[in-house]
């Protein structure tokens, strides 16, 4: 059974291209494009894993792993994407119980690597 | 001149009511036109924004396709899409706006995505013709068109245009001239040569961190020898090649980097020093010394730091002309850490510093024999060094053997009460009370406080020796030849005032004023002038009423004192060889000066006794001690 993830990204290109090379590699992938639909696919399905950018519409990438952790109580896995030299937002992000990050520019098949890793630590 | 209704008519222009319905039609229309306009370019632009947004998705997955076709792991079925799609982004690209929305979209892309995706995206972007496109742009008449076409160039790391765009790099428009420039210096790792080569033009700070930020990013980068471009007639192209030279650690430039020192720019005098102390230029030193007069405060403090890092003791005794020197305090003070550093600890001769003579502390048994807890509290740095100075002496005399002579001096010296009540309470050891007990001392006979302990502090010193009283009668007299001014400070000043001047000077006596302004307004009331009169009647009155209050503060506080036993100070006789009979304890309550208590003394009195202070500090080292009462004293008062 394919494994879900749900891609968290405002950035409809970015998200288009990493959606095509996720679900290349035998995901099915969800997108949504800002916090206010997070919140919203969350109450109606669990994925195995969240993608999400830092910085989104309405909820940040933070504050989604606040309400994933402390709302929902779920310790479902998190990867951060976030802009270089935003280090203070990533720290605070592995504080909040985030699994892994990634620093944009984004390499698709280093995510591909994240994604294997923390799906398999899971 | 009056001009009448029928007047005003005959002289008014004539204006028919068609031309002015005309007119108003006209600028109805050109009001509809207006809105018109604006109301079609708003939806046109917000049209094409929308179907650009559409075309971006559709090509979205596209591009994704192409990137991600791995020829080896495609299956059949991955093949013929891969080809259909190729026939159809073909077709698509034969209109120009869709080249230009692919365009966009990869360029987009280009700033997310790293690695060898990136790789794939950019060489996608030539495979589709797209780069064609950008340099048909380099050949548009309009600047921003121009720019645009570098700026996509760049970033889709078309290297085949660094020829094309090379030629802007010395161009008029500044935008394109930097654009150019960072275009060349990203495109090829010969970029920098040429643009340090032919640039005419000023490099700002922004373009040059910009620069060194592409450089830095650059991967395997073997940077050029900056020292070729440091005699460049660009001076900001030399400023530029010696930060990169410092930058780069390049040690080969040495030679220039000293001639460099001699740089009329300040600027690149400074970066030179930086390198010079950076790279060790030993050699450099006397360079540095021959450049330092000529140069800004801002070079100076780079030489001296230089000097510091290069350790050169030699160089101790520049630094030491620098201190003399009438430099600016940031100079001397460097030149003093610089030579600190060089010497650390040694050979430093400190201003402010007291002389404190060891031998001559050791051989009086001063600190040995006084019973009195002393609490000295340092103002300063130095001030902190002298007093760990006298701790470091009274641990060494505790050593000695100490002779209590504490008994002698009380039994001896002949202390005569006055008409003066001083009352010395037997506190507790307490602080609280004991600062009220020295408040409520120094309240009752402020003034004589200081002459007194002077002279008691003499004799305690010398202690009933023919020398002592010698000594005594010297201080004693310095003390009658202080002559109080009775007058108030304020009359010489009222004395040369106009009437307006004297009126503002009198709201001053009012704030400020004690008995002795007292005595000047009351001389004023007989002033000539009327308003002078009235203010100082006024003036009168509220200091009046401000000595009563400070009056009926004192008594407050000297009934909350238990009296117990009653000392009279102001005469205080010296006639006996004896010397005067007092307690050290008495002395100590004397000597403590607060500041509290300072606040309620006259002007002259402050002036006053901070003249004996530091009197008294020169002579005896005491005055800026505050003392405690020690037990025993109160032990033996109490007994």
């Amino acid at each position: 059974m394919k494994k879900r993830l749900l891609l968290a990204e405002d950035d409809e290109l970015l998200s288009s291209l990493l959606k095509f090379r996720l679900e290349k590699s035998g995901y099915a992938v969800d997108v949504v494009v800002n916090g206010k639909d997070v919140k919203k696919y969350l109450t109606t399905t669990t994925p195995d894993l969240i993608v999400s950018d830092i910085m989104m519409p309405y909820m940040s990438g933070i504050e989604l792993i606040d309400y994933v952790r402390n709302e929902l109580n779920s310790k479902l896995p998190i990867i951060i994407i976030s802009s270089a030299g935003n280090e203070e937002n990533v720290l605070n992000a592995f504080e909040m119980g985030a699994n892994d990050f990634l620093s944009k520019p984004v390499s698709p098949p280093e995510l591909l690597i994240r994604v294997a890793r923390v799906l398999k630590s899971a | 001149m009056i001009i009448n209704n029928v007047t005003y008519l005959t002289i008014a222009p004539k204006i028919g009511v068609g031309f002015l319905w005309i007119l108003a039609i006209i600028f109805a229309v050109i009001t509809a036109l207006y809105i018109a306009i604006t109301f079609y370019t708003k939806s046109n632009l917000t049209f094409k924004l929308q179907r650009k947004k559409i075309k971006k998705r559709e090509l979205g997955p596209i591009v994704s396709e192409f990137l991600f076709f791995d020829e080896e792991t495609a299956t059949l079925e991955d093949k013929n899409n891969y080809i259909r799609l190729k026939i159809k982004i073909r077709q698509m690209l034969k209109n120009k706006r869709n080249r230009k929305v692919l365009s966009e979209v990869l360029v987009e892309l280009s700033q997310d995505l790293s690695g060898e995706t990136l790789k794939q995206l950019h060489s996608l972007y030539v495979n589709l013709g797209l780069d064609k496109d950008a340099l048909e742009k380099l050949k548009s008449w309009r600047w921003y068109t121009i720019s645009q076409g570098v700026l996509e160039l760049t970033q889709m790391q078309v290297t085949d245009s660094y020829k094309k765009i090379t030629k802007f790099v010395n161009g008029s428009r500044g935008v394109l001239r930097k654009q150019s420039v960072i275009a060349i210096v990203s495109l090829k790792d010969e970029g920098i040569n040429y643009f340090l080569d032919t640039t005419q033009y000023k490099i700002s700070e922004w373009q040059q961190l910009k620069l060194l930020e592409i450089l830095q990013n650059k991967k395997n980068y073997d940077p050029p020898r900056f020292k070729n471009w440091l005699f460049s007639k660009n001076t900001d192209t030399v400023l530029f090649a010696l930060r990169l030279v410092k930058y780069y650690n390049q040690s080969d430039a040495n030679d220039s980097i000293i001639q460099l020192i001699r740089h009329k720019n300040n600027l690149i005098r400074q970066v030179a020093i930086q390198c010079v102390s950076e790279f060790n230029l030993v050699i450099a030193r006397a360079s540095l010394k021959k450049v330092f007069h000529s140069s800004t405060n801002d070079s100076k403090l780079l030489i001296i730091e230089a000097l510091e890092n290069l350790g050169f003791k030699e160089d101790v005794q520049f630094l030491n002309t620098i201190e003399d020197r009438n430099e600016v305090f940031a100079v001397k003070n460097k030149a003093l850490a610089a030579i600190n550093s060089l010497l650390p600890e040694n050979d430093l001769e400190l201003e402010g510093l007291e002389n404190i003579d060891t031998q001559e502390i050791l051989a009086k048994p001063t600190k040995a024999i006084n019973p009195l807890e002393v609490t000295i509290t340092p103002r300063t740095e130095v001030e902190k060094d002298v007093t760990s100075a006298i701790d470091q002496l009274i641990a060494n005399t505790e050593e000695l053997p100490v002779q209590d002579d504490t008994e002698e001096v009380t039994e001896t010296i002949d202390f005569t009460l006055g008409d003066t009540d001083v009352i010395v309470e037997d506190v507790p050891l307490d602080d609280i009370k004991h600062l009220e007990f020295i408040e409520f001392l120094e309240s009752k006979k402020e003034s004589i406080a200081i002459d007194n302990v002077n002279a008691l502090y003499s004799s305690l010193e010398k202690n009933k020796t023919e020398e002592g009283v010698a000594e005594l009668k010297k201080v004693e007299d310095a003390s009658k030849t202080i002559i109080f001014n009775s007058q108030s400070v304020f009359k010489s000043l009222y004395d040369v005032c106009d009437t307006e001047a004297k009126l503002i000077l009198l709201d001053e006596i009012a704030a400020l004023g004690d008995q002795k302004e007292l005595q000047l307004v009351t001389d004023l009331l007989e002033a000539p002038e009327l308003e002078i009169k009235k203010k100082a009647a006024i003036v009168k009155e509220i200091i009046e009423a401000k000595l009563q209050l400070r009056k009926e503060k004192e008594n407050a506080v000297s009934l909350d004192v238990n009296t117990t036993n009653t000392v009279e100070l102001s005469d205080v006789t010296y006639n006996d060889i004896s010397g005067p009979k007092i307690t050290p304890s008495t002395i100590a309550v004397l000597v403590s000066k607060t500041a509290l208590d300072k606040e309620l003394l006259s002007l002259e009195f402050c002036f006053l006794e901070e003249g004996l202070m530091d009197k008294a500090e020169d002579e005896l080292n005491y005055f800026d001690i505050n003392f405690k009462l020690s037990e025993e004293f109160y032990k033996k008062k109490h007994n």
